[in-house]
């Protein structure tokens, strides 16, 4: 090659990269001053729910519920601290992708160091297509890993002021990351027992490669941070279905990680789909997620050893006047 | 598609252009068939059989009317001028059959998959009457990529080369990949046989200013289609999904955003697959010359979708123009009415022709093919009135080339072209005439003062970015009209300029851009057709 060709080979090439290089810089720029400062809704956080776990005291939870919104509306942490002195959260996101999942777990672990993981099964028996699911997580991949893609419309409800403000995420979940639903929308038919999947798409059976990789990076997360994994099914009408449970029980043995089948044990849990759903037997509502957490507190005292920590004097006391506020909010409802 | 989905496709362009460039230059449109398929085997997955089957049908017509020509060719070589035109005739006559049955199977495939659920709706709407409710569902189809597109494509290649105007190709995998070439398949344009075929097989090599030609173009369509169209579509879908909530005020102003919604949502698009194309070295044929400079509706459509106009001019308006039954309808006219009726009566039948296919090209709905006949008579009133304005511009002597009256003619079209466009959208044409009547009625008025509009999805912040990037548009569309060559500026310039461009347009797609939680995506309109 001439060494003419050469030079202006290398010139080009320096010239990508400084374009990059200046372009970097000023996403970057961009990124920090719309990055959320604050972890409030009203302050640009994006499900502030989920993200409340930033402003609880460090190495303080043992239990994590992930999931989506069958997740935030299943289990119940507060009630788990009342009952057995667990302390735990629910990281979840309505619609969630499961790279989110893989996402929070890795923030999750920055301050605390849990014991157990539940992975809840609506996200891994997902009724789209593999094509959707990889187009729908490489979205949330660019999202979480380039905020500002996420963030950029900040432009508009945000001060100057916050441009550069240091980030204090101090907001804490009233209840731990559950959502409080005090209402009931029963599902229309008054049996116990749910019928074998509503919906037709919800019934093929398989698990998408997509999905795989990332139920497989949670578990290997968990794994290299001594974590034990579990994944739940949460019962609900719409996407419960035989064929995809057996799936996943399949999966779930290939991968050594339990699988705690509530649709199957809806019985057990005493669930009432009268009362115990806010729309319908999608999702459970207040009075089902402190059934269902009180089955879970059995499980985990049966199978794990995570430990009562109402001893901590200080971490009870919040703990405490945290379940005094959630029973003043909810109480009533529960009666 | 969204902005996500744009990001895929430039990904995958780049990708596809990589591999593109370091195979040998002789096989380079394979590398382009071969993504091409990749990418419609992704975005239609089974229903790519239809593509093929029109890919074939193409071809072998094709092939049959090249192997009639040749054997009309030898044939002639012995014959007397007599014989020839017998011979003539005859082939003329085998050929125009293959052109019917190959035109009859491609149009086939779009009529069931495209206006099946029409047919039966109207077939059921007729039957009502006769005590048949229920037994006529309406069906409806999956539809390929760009069915609307290649089929238009296909079609003007067989009667191209009906007409002798090029060689069929011989070469299957061209043929489809000419069919099929990925940046035409979401909204077109709709190529040309001898336009497309040379530079897609030609191998081009890499260059620096076609390189930044092309980013500038994508990021130029992607800022039209993220940040004005998507933005611009929320407002515009809540008042005509709801516009009996809204005063005549709010009415017109979504009429004007989905008339910029549309307008830079199929521009954006073209302009993103003119410059992936581009960058493979293939120029698609333009499909957008500054629309809103028009001086007439019928100027208007020789500046929009202008790949659609041209082919129906030359397949559907000139074909029927000059068919036997119009050519006599023609003569009769000539012999009993005066010039001026002669001329307007065989033409007006011709238009009206195009701008029925036009309008149901557009959808399987009545609303389209209303949408068509309102261009059919603003056309044919134009040209009925015509004499009479030229007698009158005369009579008060107004030059009707001063900048008054241009700008004038310019307000008029837009005008007429927004009721075109309202007509478009609105769901049903009894909610286009109500919108009509809101908007004449100038009901609300202080829902501007008020801020009213504002309130639905698209506020002030919104009206700032939609009018500034119009005011941009129309910077660039002056420029342009002026014969300049904008991205081949911006190419030239020295670095800083280019890079400054590039930057602030990439900028400008990630921070302005109308995607995201705060925003629902917005699909392709043209791509539904």
């Amino acid at each position: 090659m001439k060494k003419s060709k050469i030079k202006s080979y290398l010139l080009r090439i320096i010239k990508l990269i400084c374009f990059f290089g200046i372009l970097g810089v000023l996403l970057y720029m961009f990124q920090c001053m719309y990055y959320p400062k604050y972890n409030t809704k009203e302050k640009g956080i994006y499900d502030q729910n989920a993200h409340a776990f930033y402003a609880e005291p460090e190495n303080s939870l043992d239990v994590v519920f992930m999931g989506n919104s069958e997740a935030y509306s299943a289990f119940s942490p507060l009630e788990l601290w009342n009952r057995q002195g667990v302390t735990s959260y629910v990281v979840a996101q309505g619609a969630s992708a499961i790279c989110e999942i893989n996402h929070n777990l890795s923030e999750l672990l920055k301050t605390q160091k849990p014991k157990l993981v539940f992975l809840e099964a609506d996200v891994i028996l997902s009724p789209h297509s593999d094509k959707m699911l990889l187009e729908k997580n490489t979205e949330s991949e660019l999202e979480t890993n380039i905020p500002l893609v996420r963030y950029h419309n900040r432009w508009k409800y945000m001060s100057p002021s916050e441009w550069f403000a240091p980030v204090e995420y101090t907001w804490k979940s009233p209840s731990k990351g559950q959502m409080i639903i005090s209402y009931s929308q029963p599902y229309k038919s008054r049996e116990l027992e749910l019928p074998d999947g509503a919906d037709e798409k919800y019934k093929n059976g398989k698990i998408s490669p997509v999905t795989k990789y990332y139920v497989e990076k949670i578990k290997s997360v968990c794994d290299s941070n001594n974590i034990k994994l579990a994944i739940v099914i949460i019962p609900n009408t719409l996407t419960g279905s035989v064929k995809n449970y057996n799936a996943l029980q399949r999966y779930a043995d290939s991968l050594g990680v339990p699988l705690l089948n509530l649709q199957k044990d809806a019985q057990k849990v005493g669930l009432d789909w009268t009362r115990d759903t806010r729309d319908g037997g999608v999702h459970l509502n207040t009075k089902g997620a402190y059934k269902v957490t009180m089955y879970i507190g059995d499980y985990i005292k049966n199978n794990y050893d995570i430990p009562d920590r109402r001893n901590e004097k200080d971490l009870a006391q919040l703990w405490d006047m945290d379940f005094i506020s959630y029973r003043k909010a909810v109480g009533a409802y529960l009666k | 598609m969204n902005f996500y989905s744009y990001l895929q496709l430039l990904s995958f362009a780049l990708v596809a252009y990589v591999i593109y460039l370091i195979t040998p230059k002789k096989f380079r449109w394979i590398i382009l068939l071969t993504v091409s398929t990749a990418f419609y085997l992704w975005n239609s997955g089974i229903l790519t059989v239809f593509l093929l089957a029109s890919a074939l049908c193409t071809f072998f017509a094709g092939k049959v009317l090249s192997h009639f020509q040749e054997r009309f060719n030898e044939e002639k070589k012995e014959l007397a001028k007599e014989e020839k035109k017998k011979l003539k005739a005859y082939y003329t006559k085998q050929k125009k059959l293959v052109v019917l049955i190959a035109v009859l199977l491609d149009l086939g495939m779009i009529l069931v998959l495209k206006y099946t659920g029409f047919f039966t709706d109207c077939l059921g709407a007729l039957l009502r009457p006769f005590g048949f409710n229920s037994e006529i569902q309406p069906l409806s189809f999956a539809l390929p990529l760009g069915i609307s597109y290649y089929t238009l494509q296909s079609i003007g290649y067989i009667v191209d080369t009906y007409r002798g105007k090029y060689k069929a190709e011989t070469n299957f995998a061209k043929l489809t990949l000419f069919l099929s070439f990925f940046p035409q398949m979401t909204e077109g344009p709709i190529g040309r046989y001898d336009h497309l075929m040379p530079q897609l097989t030609a191998g081009h090599g890499y260059s620096d200013e076609r390189f930044i030609k092309a980013a500038t173009l994508v990021l130029w369509g992607l800022c039209k289609k993220t940040v004005i169209s998507d933005r611009a579509s929320y407002m515009a879908s809540t008042v005509f999904n709801n516009y009996y909530n809204f005063g005549g005020t709010s009415v017109l102003i979504a009429v004007l955003l989905y008339t910029v919604q549309l307008y830079t949502d199929f521009s954006g698009c073209i302009d993103i697959m003119t410059g992936i194309a581009y960058l493979f070295g293939v120029e698609l044929s333009p499909n957008f010359r500054q629309p809103f400079f028009s001086k007439s509706v019928g100027e208007f459509w020789r500046r929009w979708h202008i790949s659609l106009g041209t082919w129906f001019k030359e397949y559907v308006f000139y074909p029927v123009s000059l068919s036997k039954p119009f050519m006599l309808l023609s003569k009769v006219c000539t012999a009993k009415m005066n010039k001026y009726w002669a001329s307007i009566v065989p033409t007006g039948c011709a238009l009206m022709v195009v701008w029925l296919g036009t309008g149901f090209w557009h959808g399987a709905d009545i609303k389209y093919v209303v949408y068509g006949l309102y261009y059919f008579l603003i056309m044919l009133l134009g040209m009925f009135f015509e004499p009479l304005f030229a007698k009158i511009s005369a009579k008060l002597k107004i030059d009707r080339k001063s900048h008054i009256c241009t700008g004038f003619a310019i307000f008029r079209t837009i005008v007429l072209v927004c009721i075109g466009m309202m007509l478009f959208r609105a769901n049903t044409i009894t909610d286009f005439g109500a919108m009509l009547y809101r908007i004449a009625a100038c009901q609300d008025l202080n829902e501007i003062t008020s801020g009213y509009f504002l309130t639905f999805g698209t506020d002030w912040q919104d009206m700032i970015v939609i009018n500034s990037g119009l005011v941009l548009m129309l910077i660039v569309g002056i420029l342009k009209e002026k014969g300049k060559d904008v991205t081949g500026i911006i190419a030239n310039s020295k670095i800083y300029i280019k890079w400054s461009v590039l930057m602030g347009l990439i900028l400008a797609v990630i921070i302005l851009g109308a995607y995201g939680a705060d925003y629902k995506s917005v699909d392709n309109i043209y791509a539904q057709f």
